[in-house]
């Protein structure tokens, strides 16, 4: 745990960075990352949208479409929709109940970058041959055919982003209810 | 004899007979549904600008809102107004699914397996059509759905009608064309490279021709 003041995050180091625990420098990286996803989504939703200006097939393969699809719904829903309001959160719920910090710090870092693992993870199905192509919702049966690419690393990311959303979870549930300033407390109930 | 009742009611409703059953019933749950939820809104929004309006800030007359303590009474009569609405709109519900869902016991039962990527249908007398669904026309027909593969899906945009096709299990839907001619089933439900080419043409023919089709070539 850091004991003395941190550096703020306008002025820290990578290494500052890489390493912090620090609820609002966590929540820069969150906003970063999300911001990031929400672009290569929004790529995606491009050329689908510029595929479907006409019937037929003209600029991608059928596999790719779907590939398209699959990655757009999944990074939009597990970048943007889940993460995007973690960035928020981190940011703005200790400071709001007069809180040092997150209930616990070194928790918070491991979702993160569990996050970042994700993240980097998913960037594998770029990669041709690697495209996973079983919708976001990968049902089973359809999800285990050789059609549907590569759905064990699917499974593992979304494995990473639950880990993640779950450590958050129980973090700031923790921290709404211990570690608010008990003068404010008192004004807010 | 119940569904007659209903289809016959419907048709009472609207002069021309509808392309589709079940569709019509749909339309009409719809149009219950909405005119309940346009009452609930006008019920909530007219009044709530009606206020802003007339307890608007007006400075030195009223810069705090006055405290109103309110009895029971207004609170037991929006609690049980809601409730008598969403118990209706739950019985109206049931009788509408029941009817939609329920194939008339006239109909004709025809197989349908979805696979990667087209349907194959049979019929009573076995005989098999591949990506070609003859029915004939004004006669229900129960569509009895299951999958070689992995999870697809019927649907008929005409009829409103869709339902999964299941690996392993079989799956009810029915519906009647009133008007013969050439409609298209669609795959709804996600399952591979070929999707969106998994079409079925449905061809709603006379009496007389299916009779003649189903003992062609069997």
């Amino acid at each position: 745990m850091q004991e003395a003041v941190a550096t703020p995050w306008f002025r820290a180091s990578f290494r500052e960075w890489f390493l912090t625990t620090d609820h609002k420098k966590i929540a820069i990286l969150y906003g970063l990352t999300s911001l990031l996803f929400f672009v290569v989504a929004g790529l995606m939703g491009i050329v689908i949208r510029l595929e479907l200006t006409q019937p037929g097939l003209q600029f991608v393969s059928p596999d790719f479409y779907n590939y398209l699809l699959t990655g757009h719904g999944a990074v939009l829903l597990l970048w943007w929709a889940i993460a995007f309001w973690a960035a928020f959160t981190n940011f703005l719920v200790p400071i709001m109940i007069g809180a040092r910090d997150v209930a616990f710090p070194r928790l918070n870092q491991l979702s993160y970058w569990f996050f970042f693992s994700a993240s980097v993870l998913v960037l594998i199905t770029l990669i041709p041959g690697q495209h996973i192509k079983m919708m976001w919702t990968g049902y089973p049966p359809f999800s285990l055919h050789p059609n549907a690419g590569p759905t064990a690393l699917y499974v593992l990311i979304v494995i990473l982003i639950a880990g993640s959303t779950l450590g958050t979870g129980v973090n700031f549930i923790t921290t709404s209810i211990f570690s608010g300033s008990t003068r404010i407390q008192r004004y807010t109930s | 004899m119940q569904m007659i009742s209903v289809a016959e009611a419907a048709s009472a409703a609207t002069p021309v007979i509808p392309l589709a059953y079940p569709a019509p019933y749909w339309d009409q749950m719809f149009n219950i549904w909405l005119s309940i939820a346009v009452g609930i809104y006008l019920v909530v929004a007219v009044p709530m600008l009606y206020f802003l309006y007339r307890y608007r800030y007006r400075k030195a007359t009223n810069e705090v809102g006055a405290v109103e303590e309110s009895g029971h009474g207004i609170e037991v009569l929006w609690t049980v107004i809601p409730l008598i609405i969403v118990i209706y709109l739950a019985i109206q519900s049931v009788a509408f699914y029941t009817v939609q869902r329920t194939p008339p016991p006239d109909s004709l039962p025809v197989k349908a397996e979805g696979m990667m990527w087209s349907w194959q249908f049979e019929y009573p007398n076995g005989k098999k059509s591949v990506s070609e669904l003859y029915v004939p026309v004004g006669k229900p027909v129960k569509l009895l759905l299951t999958s070689r593969d992995v999870i697809h899906a019927f649907h008929i945009p005409e009829a409103k009608v869709m339902e999964d096709a299941v690996p392993g299990r079989v799956t009810e839907m029915w519906f009647q064309f009133n008007e013969t001619g050439q409609y298209r089933g669609y795959c709804r439900e996600f399952c591979g490279t070929a999707h969106a080419y998994m079409l079925a043409t449905i061809k709603v023919v006379t009496a007389e021709e299916f009779d003649q089709w189903l003992r062609q070539s069997t």
